[in-house]
């Protein structure tokens, strides 16, 4: 048994990078193992911004032995009736060498075979990595940005590389592995040799560096936690920031301070954003109100460092006074002249400036809340779509593109405009991808509606390498049109708009006239089946499986609030007996009415028995069904039809639905129609796969984790 | 390398950090003699990272960007600061980083005391075509300088490892000698100063006030115009001509004329990109320019280049900088591409500067030629001027209100 310590040293790797890396190598060094058949133990991770290591412990000794394979006849077809070998086999066994005897038989995708076998014994565990590392390490950083360097992220600075105690020797990126590390490049410079993975650890804690990115994660939530509860509050959006910060220090170290008078002019929005994205600092607040003072992170021990600590408030006070600097000048052009400058602005080189992309917005926001029937906040969502995009003529929001709309709203209150308009600018990019906070008012939804709709109508008129004729997206999303669309339904649904997105669509296509290279039909078409398409993963992501999504969707709603109520209905009554009786009734129904054409129930004919009872039946359940249905009560539907089963499955046993004679054959295939329409009219029940292993969105989570190791789903950044 | 008396003056942190990169086998310049946004854009760094020959060089470049001018109430954001900019082609990648933390030693930072980060960073120099990755250097949260792996240079890729560093000079020295803000930098030490007046602080603030009244008040938006097409005309004549560097040079003088205007609010969106662009393609067509002009000149002797420069340059003021005047002609460009500061531009070692009569050693004396009249026979001559486009006498009057 073997232990197997690799460990890449280089400049500063940015903190978007670090995540990819690890995982990338870590999960490439399980598969190659995995895949070799050569079993371990456990394995272990470290990052931080200048290194990356891995442990794999209980190593086999080596590669297994494998069988090299040199395929020949089948052997049904190898001998004769006698028992003899066919010539052909003789051909063959002379060809590889052996005697007919020698062959073996084995399995193949065309039955079984013989052939002849060699056994290759295996690498030794040091040569097989020796070859095997440097490659991995190369394609584990070949999706990443690389600077200085042709094969790593940033220049390589060492490697050490350890099998049981002995180098692994190889080049990689300018690097030669060797048995040696280093610590910090201020605080512990100078190398130190390993022994093994615990040593190794002992010897970086020794020396402050904490190696594991959850740990120093932990720890700076903490600290940073302790000293904001020192100074009287808490730290305000610290929480949302410590991924970041955690993988951009070794020495996780934290420090506070004042924060100069003037930031207490900023909006809060500002002031946080200027502190998070400019100085890794959160600031402290108490209740809703915002303390003077600031918790920073660094990369060196806390204390000590008077220099660091003054150091740090002069930078952050240059900051903030900056932020002031720029938000005061933004401030003396209101919005309104702000808006008149979008004319110059470059919404989309093809598809026109932010001036007209407001204008059209105007338009969709008319027809939205007239669609609706929010006739009370067309007002202010027309005032809203004016003002939306203004704030990008800002200063602060040429600084930090993040906080568009939430300037725009902040101008717009201090300007006096009243609550619905300053919020729907405000909120106008909710829901941020992985958000769940929406728009607060009605304004604010149909402005965030619109402004997405009309992005991916323009984009989708155009030819170009957005989108092919299909609508798919080519080379994944290069013009990030899913989450536009994930935006936009979960606008819809979340927000139980029961909004028309055709006709809206077409509205928008109508608005930006000669602007697109494709005809209406053929816009709308391919949008509405990436829509379609993004609407199941949307749906997938919530919960709901592929059948009960097309079973409901077949039902035929337009109204994604509507099509959700329909889900849930269905996830209502997921597995119960008789949600499965209804779904084996619906597939019986499906074959025998399927091809018949459509006729009606003729009630002269009915001859009483089964006939009449499910005539009974279906008198009694349809105004239920339709009642549940109006209100949206899906489940409810669901088992006013479920009380059609006895009389169904009663009529199915004593009646001859294929009479000869066509009256009655018309008349009793039409009971059966009406039966299925009912049902229809919830859900195509037959669609359902009752049985079937229903796909919830943690069991597709973690079908996908089973691709990686089970341990490092939980443990990828564990520090020990 | 860290001599046992640190610096404590503006002058001491200049010496360390030249002297530093000297002894790396840098050639240590002298600044060119107008205004640029960005050491970067130094004709001797701008274009000798174009052509093929080996470079390594390093100068103190004042630097102008009237749009950060805070009228001295920041302590350290100026519209007017030096940068000590690094160029060197063909670099062991690893090595720079490791100069850098050494640099900073020697010029007396115990790094120990501090909270040092290299955080990643993009450059683009919108006016150059420069693109380039690496990282800003943060001291103590302060962005000291950067630190770039340049990718390409007026449009054109590189091919060869080549970093591009720089430092804010006046933040280094602030930070080193623990000065209250950028005005609080000595320029002499305190034995010194026996004989010649202190009371620079506030002299200096006042000079950052005229610079701010100026930019955001007083500058005669018909007549910046006036002159960004003028020079703008000129360019293109000189490229005509097959004078790419003098072409280079009018190009790079528009630049802080736009950031006034932007300044002024004069400048809109449309107008700004328009005139950028305009002073983009004359800096392209000038390195292609150039690229043709030295073909068949060996490139690493420089002086034969010089030579080989047009006739009317080598006129008066070539001998006061060793380089010929023409390349001194050509040179910065600006590196703030949309709003204000962005990342890019900020992280460099922007910042600094130090307002009127704050001239230690590199630029003092082209400062002082440029109070005088704009008018400049010599194209040269001019251009060592350029400053002067900053009418002095109008900013000070303004800026006393």
């Amino acid at each position: 048994m073997g232990d197997f310590l690799l460990e890449v040293r280089s400049q500063e790797i940015p903190a978007t990078q670090l995540k990819p890396l690890i995982r990338s190598v870590t999960v490439r060094l399980f598969e190659e193992l995995t895949s070799r058949g050569v079993p371990f133990e456990a394995m272990s991770t470290v990052a931080t911004l200048r290194r990356i290591g891995v442990s794999v412990r209980g190593l086999a000794e080596g590669e297994p032995e494998r069988e090299k394979l040199s395929l020949g006849p089948a052997v049904a077809e190898a001998f004769d009736d006698d028992g003899q070998p066919t010539p052909a086999v003789e051909t063959f066994a002379e060809q590889v060498g052996v005697e007919v005897e020698g062959l073996e038989a084995r399995p193949t995708e065309r039955g079984e075979v013989l052939a002849r076998v060699d056994i290759e014994p295996g690498r030794s565990m040091a040569e097989a990595l020796q070859s095997l590392v440097p490659r991995l390490l190369k394609e584990s950083a070949a999706k990443l940005d690389k600077v200085g360097s042709d094969v790593w992220p940033r220049p390589i600075t060492g490697i050490l590389a350890l099998l049981d105690g002995d180098v692994v020797p190889f080049d990689f990126g300018g690097g030669t592995s060797g048995r040696e590390s280093v610590g910090h490049p201020i605080f512990s410079p100078d190398s130190f040799e390993v022994e093994d993975w615990p040593h190794y650890r002992r010897q970086l804690d020794e020396r402050g560096v904490v190696a594991g990115l959850e740990a120093r994660r932990v720890i700076l939530e903490e600290r940073v936690a302790a000293r904001a509860a020192a100074l009287g509050g808490e730290s305000a959006g610290a929480i949302a920031q410590l991924g970041r910060w955690a993988a951009s220090c070794e020495i996780p170290g934290v420090v506070d301070g004042d924060l100069p008078p003037e930031a207490m002019a900023l909006p809060f929005e500002l002031l946080r954003t200027v502190l998070a994205e400019r100085q890794e600092a959160a600031a402290v607040t108490r209740g809703g109100d915002v303390l003077p003072f600031f918790v920073a992170v660094m990369d060196r021990p806390d204390g000590a460092g008077e220099a660091a600590r003054e150091g740090r408030r002069r930078a952050i006070a240059g900051d903030v006074l900056d932020a002031v600097f720029d938000y005061e000048r933004d401030r003396q052009v209101p919005l309104v002249e702000r808006a008149r400058r979008l004319e110059q602005l470059t919404f989309h080189h093809r598809l026109g400036t932010y001036a007209e992309k407001s204008e059209r917005l105007r338009e969709l926001v008319a027809l939205a809340c007239d669609d609706l029937g929010w006739h009370e906040t067309t007002a202010h969502a027309l005032e809203a779509a004016s003002l939306a995009k203004a704030d990008l003529t800002t200063s602060a929001v040429g600084s930090f593109p993040a906080l568009h709309g939430v300037i725009g709203g902040v101008m717009a209150r201090s300007e006096g405009y009243v609550e619905p308009v300053w919020q729907a600018i405000y909120d106008q990019t909710l829901p941020t991808p992985g958000g769940a906070e929406l728009p607060r008012g009605r304004a604010g939804q149909v402005l965030a509606v619109a402004d997405r709709l009309g992005t991916l109508v323009g984009l989708f008129g155009l030819d170009g390498d957005a989108v092919d004729p299909e609508g798919r997206t080519q080379r994944g999303d290069p013009r990030g049109l899913r989450p536009l669309a994930a935006g936009l339904l979960r606008l819809i649904i979340d927000g139980g708009m029961h909004l028309d997105l055709d006709l809206l669509a077409a509205r928008a296509v109508l608005l930006y006239g000669e602007h697109l290279d494709f005809d209406a039909e053929s816009i709308l078409r391919r949008l509405q089946s990436f829509l379609d398409r993004r609407l199941d993963h949307v749906l997938g992501a919530a919960g709901f499986g592929a059948d009960e999504i097309e079973a409901a969707k077949a039902a035929g709603t337009r109204d994604l609030p509507d099509l959700v109520r329909r889900l849930e209905g269905l996830r209502e009554l997921r597995g119960t007996a008789e949600l499965r009786q209804l779904v084996s009734t619906a597939r019986r129904l499906a074959r025998m009415v399927d091809e018949a054409p459509e006729g009606e129930i003729d009630p002269e004919l009915l001859v009483g028995g089964a006939e009449s009872e499910l005539f009974d039946a279906l008198a009694d359940a349809t105004p239920r069904v339709d009642a549940a249905t109006a209100e949206g009560r899906y489940a409810e539907a669901l088992r006013a039809l479920a009380r059609l089963l006895p009389a169904l499955d009663r009529f199915f046993i004593e009646v001859l639905v294929m009479d000869e004679d066509d009256a009655k054959r018309v008349h009793r295939l039409a009971l059966l129609q009406t039966a299925r329409r009912l049902g229809g009219r919830v859900a195509r029940l037959a669609a359902l796969e009752p049985d079937a292993h229903v796909t919830t969105d943690l069991e597709a989570a973690a079908l996908h984790a089973s691709r990686i190791p089970p341990w490092l789903a939980s443990r990828s950044s564990k520090t020990d | 390398m860290t001599t046992a008396s640190t610096p404590t003056t503006l002058q001491g942190v200049i010496e360390r950090l030249t002297g530093f990169w000297h002894a790396q086998g840098c050639a240590v310049l002298p600044p060119c003699s107008f205004e640029v946004p960005l050491g970067l854009l130094h004709p001797e760094a701008f274009f000798r990272l174009l052509d093929p020959g080996p470079w390594r060089a390093a100068f103190v470049q004042p630097i102008s960007r009237p749009s950060d001018a805070r009228g001295g109430e920041h302590p350290y954001r100026t519209a007017r600061h030096l940068q000590l900019q690094v160029v060197w082609k063909d670099v062991e990648p690893r090595q720079p980083r490791d100069l850098v933390i050494k640099s900073l030693r020697h010029v007396g930072f115990e790094l120990e005391q501090h909270d040092l980060r290299f955080v990643d960073q993009r450059l683009h120099v919108e006016a150059g075509e420069v693109r380039g990755r690496g990282w800003r250097v943060m001291l103590d949260g302060l962005r000291l300088g950067r630190m770039t792996f340049l990718e390409s240079v007026a449009g054109t890729a590189l091919g060869r490892p080549t970093v591009e560093l720089s430092y804010g000079v006046e933040l280094v020295a602030m930070a080193r000698t623990q000065a209250a803000d950028i005005f609080a930098v000595p320029w002499l030490a305190a034995a010194e100063l026996a004989g010649a007046s202190d009371g620079a602080r506030a002299k200096r603030r006042e000079g950052e006030k005229e610079l701010h009244a100026y930019a955001v008040h007083v500058a005669d938006v018909e007549y910046l115009r006036r002159s960004v097409d003028d020079l703008d005309a000129e360019a293109l004549r000189c490229l005509d001509a097959g004078l790419p560097r003098i072409a280079y040079e009018h190009a790079m003088r528009m630049l802080p004329l736009l950031d006034v205007l932007e300044s002024r609010g004069a400048l809109s969106f449309r107008e700004r990109s328009q005139r950028l662009g305009a002073v983009r393609a004359r800096v392209t067509e000038s390195a292609r320019g150039y690229l043709e002009s030295i073909r068949g000149v060996a490139p690493h002797r420089r002086s034969d280049r010089g030579a080989a420069g047009p006739p009317t340059d080598s006129g008066a003021p070539a001998e006061k900088l060793q380089s010929p005047p023409v390349e001194l002609d050509a040179s910065g460009v600006l590196d703030k591409p949309s709003g204000p500061r962005e990342p890019a531009g900020d992280a460099g070692g922007e910042l600094g500067g130090d307002p009127e009569g704050a001239e230690p050693a590199a630029s003092g004396e082209s400062r002082d030629s440029q109070g005088s009249d704009p008018e400049a026979a010599v194209p040269a001559k001019k251009a060592r001027r350029k400053r002067s486009s900053r009418p002095r006498g109008k900013s000070a009057s303004k800026g006393k209100s």
